[in-house]
């Protein structure tokens, strides 16, 4: 079994912007009402592009709570926390929502295996529930935890056909850099948590998305994970370049040459081995294309027929990789666990050089 | 878009009369009052609305003002914007139809892109497209004594300036027609707006004179009376619009239309 190692800390700092709807001396309406010192003017122009405003999020639940994610420019990636904070103050009908975001550099974002949803969590635990709408004008650093790099927002269910076919199909969306917008009945993060987790780290962190707000054109994002409406979000993909999911009754997918990585996939999700995805895909940092990520599936495949092999099984399996040469950091990774597994087994003839 | 689609079959240039203001000036309310009286022919005017799109601003904002409601707020993501398209011409025999689009910008995206430009492409590539403007302005702010309306005026109309120097320099010709938003809090404005605007907002007053041909100034309200409710658990007070009472709302319009 692949037992691919990460490194965790307790907690790191980030810059942050609080974007809301305040009145003040120099106006009023949604802004940035606050940001750390570090966050610079074309961070904060992006930023304006694409934070939510008014009536963005998808429920008007009081306690609902909604995520957004994107890189920046400059290298950084910003992760909000989208929530309500009391009624609009123009009281004009709506929720304000108040947006607290987490601007993290490259390395700072590595340690949340560049998981969106990891951050968010972070971010919940310092400032959910409680929006500000009075901070100072500058703000301090952030400081995140990141102890609890884990399942975040709930169980997947793994029996569900369905929602694994959604997760899959929509992680080929991503890697094939499509742009994709998926209807879900739930409240969307579990189904974005999974199809984070499988793909790997470098992909991960060059993408937009959001679950828990209405589709806008505007924002940009590769993935929004939204919930059901009376047609308005398919309404506004009308001519653009946005592919459609209902994450409920997802059609085939069709082939691609990431089908052997999806059906390795498949396979460890209908397995409930959400866990070892999570590892595997946090340490494919390096880029990689479909050939490199079949490769992966191969070898964590084996090292899973290794450990059970016998016999002659065993040796096919180790003369396969007497002339592998790793193109990758994971694959040497993966080979060492391979050829550990090989050497454990009792059968003589069995056992390999190590290279 | 399919107002993109519907002025291409127009097979003419359409030209964009662009509303602007702060947020929670009343651009929204504005615009949908406008509408509906050109579509009751108000002022000699024919005007028909060329999509089911173009109607919804005038439903949305004359449905709510009927119920004692202000019209929910503009969001910032363009997408939510109301966009009316519409046909105009004067009723008089031989005046030619005039293709207007309207688009009902949210106050914090024109904010933003007049502090850092090309932060909302769409909003500088409509204005800089754009043949006439109307900007609102809170004119019982300005009465109040305060000076936000004048700076956020000044800052618009610097916008424009400086991106019509980029196209040449020499003065704008761009007509501006500047609204004097909820006169009703301070009448004299009706009898005046010229000496209001010198009084109140006299920075603004003088950049246009400066840099400006074609300015002229008008004052607007569109509610009679206006309550305000409470509840015990709420903590904001909500301003109910009694009845309306509209005053000055096609005079700019119909200015702007003369200038184009």
């Amino acid at each position: 079994m692949s037992q691919i190692s990460t490194v965790t800390r307790e907690a790191t700092s980030a810059d942050q912007a609080l974007f809301t709807s305040v009145r003040s001396p120099t106006g009023e309406g949604y802004r940035i009402i606050a940001a750390s010192v570090n966050v610079s003017r074309q961070e904060r122009a992006e930023i304006l592009r694409r934070a939510p405003s008014h009536a963005s999020l998808c429920s008007e639940e009081p306690n609902t709570v909604a995520m957004l994610a994107f890189p920046l420019t400059s290298g950084r990636t910003c992760v909000g926390l989208c929530q309500y904070a009391g009624m609009e103050h123009t009281a004009r009908g709506g929720n304000r929502v108040h947006t607290h975001f987490a601007l993290l550099d490259e390395q700072s974002y590595r340690l949340f295996e560049n998981h969106a949803l990891a951050v968010h969590a972070a971010l919940n635990a310092v400032i959910g529930g409680r929006p500000q709408l009075k901070p100072e004008p500058t703000l301090e650093k952030l400081s995140l935890s990141i102890a609890s790099i884990g399942p975040l927002h709930g169980q997947f269910q793994c029996g569900d056909p369905r929602r694994t076919e959604s997760v899959l199909q929509t992680s080929l969306a991503m890697l094939q850099g499509q742009r994709l917008l998926v209807v879900d009945q739930e409240e969307g993060f579990d189904l974005l948590d999974l199809t984070l987790t499988c793909l790997p780290a470098v992909v991960r962190r060059c993408l937009a998305v959001s679950a828990g707000l209405k589709f806008s054109l505007s924002r940009r994002l590769q993935l929004s994970v939204v919930a059901p409406d009376q047609g308005q979000s398919r309404r506004v993909l009308f001519g653009q370049q946005v592919g459609w999911l209902d994450a409920e009754n997802p059609s085939q997918r069709p082939a691609s040459a990431y089908g052997p990585w999806l059906d390795f996939l498949k396979r460890r999700l209908e397995a409930g081995r959400v866990t070892e995805i999570r590892r595997l895909t946090a340490a494919i940092t390096e880029d990689v294309d479909a050939q490199a990520l079949g490769r992966i599936a191969g070898l964590c495949d084996d090292i899973d027929a290794a450990v059970c092999a016998d016999g002659d099984e065993l040796a096919r399996l180790v003369s396969k990789y007497d002339q592998f040469s790793p193109a990758s950091d994971v694959e040497t990774q993966l080979l060492q666990q391979f050829q550990d597994a090989a050497e454990r087994r009792p059968t003589p003839g069995a056992r390999m050089e190590k290279s | 878009m399919a107002i993109v689609q519907d002025a291409v079959n127009q097979e003419r240039r359409p030209q964009i009369v662009s509303v602007i203001g702060e947020s929670n000036v009343g651009k929204t309310v504005y615009l949908g009052f406008l509408l509906d009286m050109l579509a009751q022919r108000a002022g000699d005017f024919e005007a028909v609305p060329k999509g089911a799109y173009s109607i919804d601003l005038q439903q949305a904002v004359i449905s709510h003002m009927s119920h004692r409601m202000f019209p929910p707020k503009t969001p910032m993501e363009a997408n939510q914007w109301y966009w009316a398209y519409y046909q105009v011409r004067r009723r008089a025999v031989g005046s030619p139809w005039v293709d207007l689009i309207m688009p009902d910008m949210a106050g914090e995206s024109l904010a933003a892109e007049v502090a850092t430009p090309k932060t909302f492409r769409v909003i500088h590539r409509l204005l800089n497209q754009t043949s006439g403007m109307l900007l609102l302005l809170d004119a019982a702010l300005a009465a109040n004594g305060s000076t936000q309306p004048d700076f956020f005026a000044m800052k618009m109309l610097s916008y424009i300036d400086s991106m019509s120097a980029v196209r040449g320099g020499g003065r704008q010709k761009t007509p501006v027609a500047i609204l004097l938003c909820k006169a009703d809090h301070c009448p004299e404005c009706f009898d005046d707006p010229i000496a209001f605007v010198k009084a109140n907002l006299n920075r603004l007053w003088n950049l246009c004179e400066s840099r400006f041909d074609s300015v002229a100034f008008f004052a607007t309200s569109v509610v009679g009376s206006l309550g305000y409710a409470m509840s015990q658990d709420q903590a904001y007070v909500t301003p109910i619009p009694l009845h309306t009472a509209l005053r000055g709302v096609m005079e700019p319009f119909e200015w702007i239309i003369d200038q184009i």
